[in-house]
């Protein structure tokens, strides 16, 4: 069984967010302004939990949501988002998305119903999506979400491993990650009809998507690993991990970068705060790419590896998650954009992600 | 008759006290003679009585399905052949004049003197519908970590992990070799005649994982005055509980055969309030039930009064359903569990030398799946165990010589080929002196192991014992201990580490135990200061793409153990009993390159525990009101998360009838009275009031 929680663990890297902020909803309370640091929480048993950091006094609070409801969050928080006034955890192992006031982190309901529920996205104040792998991991789909009465409305099946989202005017661009299979496609769905209107072949399991500047769609994918008898990998079946870039407008593939080494992973991939750099990580390093750029970077940005990354547009800091022994508090280790590290605050239990405010 | 002594080696030494549920016999028939006829006429009325609760309760043709795992077995014949010696053998004899041999589990009995043995009571055997997790958590200071009710449960003795508590069955471990630990839920003490617990180190005298303390179920001749004897019992019980059990035994001047077995199913699908759920609403477990049936066959021949044969079966077939935790989703998850074991035993005694000849073979099975993350995971175990040792009496000395063999077989498609096998292989020395009055014993015991090509640590212990005054016991060990690394440690793919060492530790234990027994009352109290260290204990870590285990921890675990019991006669049939345990210990890592879980408790390990029970006795009737306390226990290494204390009670009530020979007893028992909500493994939850049944006839 270790093995396939290994393949899971490592399947549950999450990408930093590049999300707009909705002004027009008022946000009071203590964890108004902040980061909050997402832990999964140890795997099978236990409780992921949120963190919060204060940049004013660069202080940490652990466990916000359940001294907030004296409940915990539930098993493997995989990722947060902050949207209208509210904030939505997303709770892969419990199948559902926990709904709190953004500032205070009181409980104000719960949407359940999902199938290992990995990424949610506010589309309107009634309206949202919620990509999820589906039974066994490989019946990847987009659920859609109706926020007055917390019901899902309506699925739309996609590829296998339904992972990040972006919306871009009116479509929704969804990576195919594989799941517990394999996937290389990019589907793009359209809001108006609510159905799958196409469906772009990019590289082997796509995982992480962004959306730049000059409305180039940048798609990592991780690359197809294939085990040996004795787990080396087997570098012939592999193939190698690759970035993708895409016309968001002609909908054609720019072209794609591939990774040299097929044993390396790559992932993480978020940008910064105005969507010109994007940062990723990558045989156990993080990497920084202008978007202007059609080749690899050759120099990593920091030599260190991270089990999350994230980008703080507000103080524009990188955020590395490193999870540790995975059983006990992880880190979180803050760096300016040349890569010279700040400082380091504690996390949670496997800290895989953030969600700046 | 005694105050039903709950512990002590009195008890055990009687060979004849017979679970007063599962045989109940009349005396003074002395040399009665039983005919062939009586005692067939008896067997078929009995095995009829058996089956028809398979055909009424199952969800399924049960009887067939019994029937075929039967033959599945190729036990039966085994299982007849026995019957049928003992039922042919019955016409010869009609006398039974000779002596108790009194000959086995010399080490457990003769050389652990030093440490504190407790034989648990014989009533608690008798129950059929209980498994070891349950009857160890209530009535013994070891904590037990359960998943919830019928779930996997493994022990927690003074401090240790899960997997240094050695389980002997007849003097073989059953610990699994694949994952070291041996699942407490699926040990039915009912099949076996004696468990006994023996608290601290021992691995001087049975190796591998008896580093907390180890658990010893044994089975063992009669030889009673009453040539068949048995019982059948059913129970009921909340949550669709439903249970058969029974026990036959032909007891002979030189032969016995013994049958047990029990079956029982249950849906668990009790409610509770899920607190980590919005709302916190009210659920009804999911995905829990489970069924599970197990037999034993022993046989016992006598040829003469120095030699016995045993030859010995025990068969258990477990199937469950695996519930999801309060965090997360439905679950869909299953489990089957099938063991086979079968044993021979060869002892001769004689007034100097006593010769001990073992062998057994184990077969284990293990499915589990997992729709929701399409995985399948077959594993089987083969072991095969060869041990002899012989006695030698020179004056008040006693040496006890003895060499082991083991033979591992594991097969999983997660091992490396060509990788998972071993031979272990040991060699064991004890010595023990006592002045003529048996005051002072002094016992040395040593030995050595060699597994594949290399040496566990050489593993002595020193025990000692003085009785003084009229009432005081005092008495020590010091015991190195030692943990073999497990398959999946050694072989895993990926991760499994070839090179690890074994683990080793220390212990040292100093007893104080203050007795005192009258015609009217009896008085036992006993405290324990104890201290073991567990070095190079392996551990799990991820190294880059997958976890890999390592030799890296050290813990020190230290604690003071106490036990009480009074007992109070108030006339012949009236009688009061109050007994209690309690545990207090720190158990903390001493890993310094483990800044966050550095000088930590260890998960799961409670600070204090403890329980209490009164027994009154009048006439027919027993009440019982039983408490059952836990302290907090972390749950993640750096001690941020921890689960509250709780206390929870039950209540028994037993009402006994005879009528000549025949006996006939209900049982009623409610558990966790105040509907207390707990959990023993964080977001796992554990059943509220609950209420069982059972009858037993006894003939």
């Amino acid at each position: 069984m270790k093995n396939n929680l290994i393949g899971l663990l490592a399947a549950l890297i999450l990408l930093g967010a590049c999300k707009s902020d909705n002004n027009e909803f008022e946000i009071s309370g203590e964890y108004a302004k902040g980061v909050f640091i997402v832990n999964e929480g140890p795997f099978q048993n236990g409780t992921g939990t949120l963190s919060f950091y204060d940049r004013q006094k660069k202080t940490v609070t652990h466990d916000i949501f359940a001294t907030a409801n004296t409940r915990p969050l539930g098993n493997i928080v995989q990722s947060m988002e902050v949207f209208t006034n509210q904030a939505y955890m997303v709770v892969n192992n419990a199948g559902k998305v926990e709904i709190a006031d953004a500032g205070t982190l009181k409980s104000t309901g719960v949407i359940t119903g999902l199938k290992m529920p990995r990424y949610f996205l506010g589309i309107s104040s009634e309206k949202a999506l919620v990509s999820e792998w589906g039974d066994n991991g490989v019946n990847g789909a987009v659920k859609i979400v109706n926020l007055n009465t917390k019901q899902v409305t309506a699925t739309i099946p996609t590829g296998k491993g339904a992972e990040r989202m972006v919306k871009i005017d009116n479509t929704v661009w969804v990576a195919n990650s594989g799941g517990f299979s394999t996937d290389n496609t990019v589907s793009i769905i359209d809001l108006a009809t609510e159905k799958e209107t196409a469906k772009i072949t990019v590289a082997d399991n796509p995982s992480g998507i962004v959306h730049d500047l000059n409305g180039r769609v940048w798609v990592l994918c991780k690359g197809r690993k294939v085990y040996n008898a004795d787990w080396s990998i087997n570098a012939a079946a592999s193939t190698a991990p690759a970035l993708v870039r895409i016309n968001s407008a002609t909908r054609a593939v720019d072209f794609r970068l591939d990774f040299p080494s097929k044993t390396a992973s790559a992932g993480n991939l978020t940008c910064n705060g105005n969507r010109t750099t994007l940062y990723f990580s990558y045989g156990g390093k993080v990497y920084a790419m202008a978007n202007t750029a059609t080749a690899l970077p050759a120099n990593a940005l920091i030599n260190r590896s991270f089990y999350g990354l994230g980008y703080d547009p507000t103080e524009n800091l990188i955020y590395g998650a490193d999870a540790g022994n995975f059983s006990a508090q992880g880190k979180v280790i803050r760096y300016n954009t040349s890569g010279v590290a700040v400082d380091s605050v504690q996390a949670g239990i496997v800290p895989n992600g953030f969600c700046f405010r | 008759v005694p105050l039903l002594p709950r512990e002590g080696l009195s008890q055990a030494d009687k060979p004849e006290d017979l679970p007063s549920s599962c045989c109940v016999r009349t005396f003074g028939k002395k040399g009665g003679g039983w005919r062939l006829k009586t005692g067939r006429r008896h067997t078929c009325a009995a095995v009829a009585l058996l089956l028809s609760p398979f055909r009424q309760f199952g969800s399924e043709p049960i009887y067939g399905y019994f029937l075929i795992k039967l033959l599945m077995l190729k036990s039966i014949g085994f299982i007849a052949c026995m019957w049928w010696c003992a039922c042919t053998a019955q016409a010869q004899d009609t006398t039974r004049v000779i002596a108790e041999v009194t000959v086995e589990a010399a080490r457990l009995k003769n050389f652990t003197s030093g440490q504190h043995l407790q034989v648990l009571d014989s009533n608690l055997l008798a129950d059929g519908s209980r498994n070891l997790a349950d009857i160890l958590s209530k009535n013994t200071t070891v904590f037990i970590k359960s998943y919830g009710l019928g779930s996997l449960a493994t022990p927690s003795f003074r401090g240790t992990g899960s997997s240094h508590t050695a389980v002997l069955w007849n003097g073989f471990n059953l610990q699994n070799s694949m994952n070291g630990t041996a699942d407490l839920a699926l040990i039915t003490p009912f099949l076996l005649d004696e468990a006994t617990l023996l608290a601290g180190a021992s691995s001087a005298l049975f190796g591998s994982g008896a580093v907390g303390g180890s658990i010893h179920l044994n089975s063992r001749p009669r030889f009673a005055r009453q040539p068949l004897s048995g019982s059948v019992g059913l129970s009921a019980g909340s949550f669709g509980y439903l249970g058969q059990h029974g026990a036959f035994r032909i007891s002979k001047r030189k032969w016995e055969t013994a049958l047990k077995f029990f079956r029982h199913t249950a849906n668990n699908n009790f409610t509770f309030r899920n607190l980590a759920e919005y709302g916190a609403p009210v659920q009804r477990q999911q995905n829990a039930a489970l069924a599970q049936w197990g037999l034993s066959q022993d046989a016992y021949f006598r040829p003469n009064e120095r030699q016995l044969l045993a030859v010995r079966l025990l068969h258990q077939n477990s199937r469950r359903q695996i519930s999801p935790s309060m965090t997360t989703d439905a679950s869909q998850a299953r489990q089957s569990d099938q063991a086979t074991r079968l044993a021979a035993e060869w002892n001769r005694s004689g007034p100097k030398n006593e010769q001990t000849v073992r062998a057994a073979f184990f077969d284990e099975k293990l499915d589990y799946q997992d729709p929701k993350v399409s995985l399948t995971s077959h594993s089987r175990t083969k072991t095969l165990f060869v041990e002899a040792e012989n006695l030698y009496r020179w004056g008040k000395l006693q040496f006890n010589s003895g060499g082991h063999f083991a033979r591992y077989v594991a097969q999983s498609r997660n091992y490396r080929q060509g990788n998972s096998e071993q031979t272990r292989m040991a060699v064991f020395q004890s010595v023990k002196v006592q002045n003529r009055s048996q005051t002072v014993v002094a016992v040395v015991n040593v030995r050595q192991e060699l597994y594949g090509s290399r040496l566990a640590p050489i593993c002595p212990s020193v025990g000692l014992e003085y009785l003084f005054g009229r009432h005081w016991v005092v008495k020590g060990q010091l015991a190195r201990s030692f943990r073999l690394p497990t398959f999946n440690d050694l072989y895993w793919q990926p991760g499994g580490n070839p090179t690890l060492k074994a683990e080793n530790g220390w212990n040292a234990e100093n007893t104080w135990q203050w007795q005192q027994k009258s015609d009217k009352q009896d008085i036992d109290i006993r405290i324990t200061a104890y201290t073991s260290q567990v070095n190079n204990w392996i551990i799990w870590l991820p190294t880059g793409n997958f976890w890999s285990p390592a030799n890296i921890a050290r813990v020190w675990a230290r604690g003071l153990e106490s036990h009480w019991r009074y007992g109070y006669r108030l006339a012949a049939n009236h009688q009061l009993a109050v007994s209690s345990a309690w545990n207090v210990v720190r158990s903390t890592n001493k890993n310094r390159t483990d800044a966050e879980g550095y000088n930590r408790q260890l998960i799961y390990t409670p600070i204090w525990q403890g329980n209490a029970r009164a027994e009154w006795s009048w006439k027919n009737w027993t009440l019982a009101p039983e408490g059952q306390w836990t302290g907090k226990r972390f749950y993640t290494s750096d001690n941020r998360m921890s689960l509250p204390a709780f206390g929870i009670y039950h209540l028994s009530v037993q009402y006994r009838y005879k009528h000549k020979r025949y006996s006939a007893q209900v049982n009623a028992r409610a558990e966790n009275l105040f509907n207390t909500g707990y959990q023993l493994i964080a977001w796992r939850p554990m059943p509220g009031r609950n209420y069982s049944v059972q009858l037993t006839v006894g003939f």
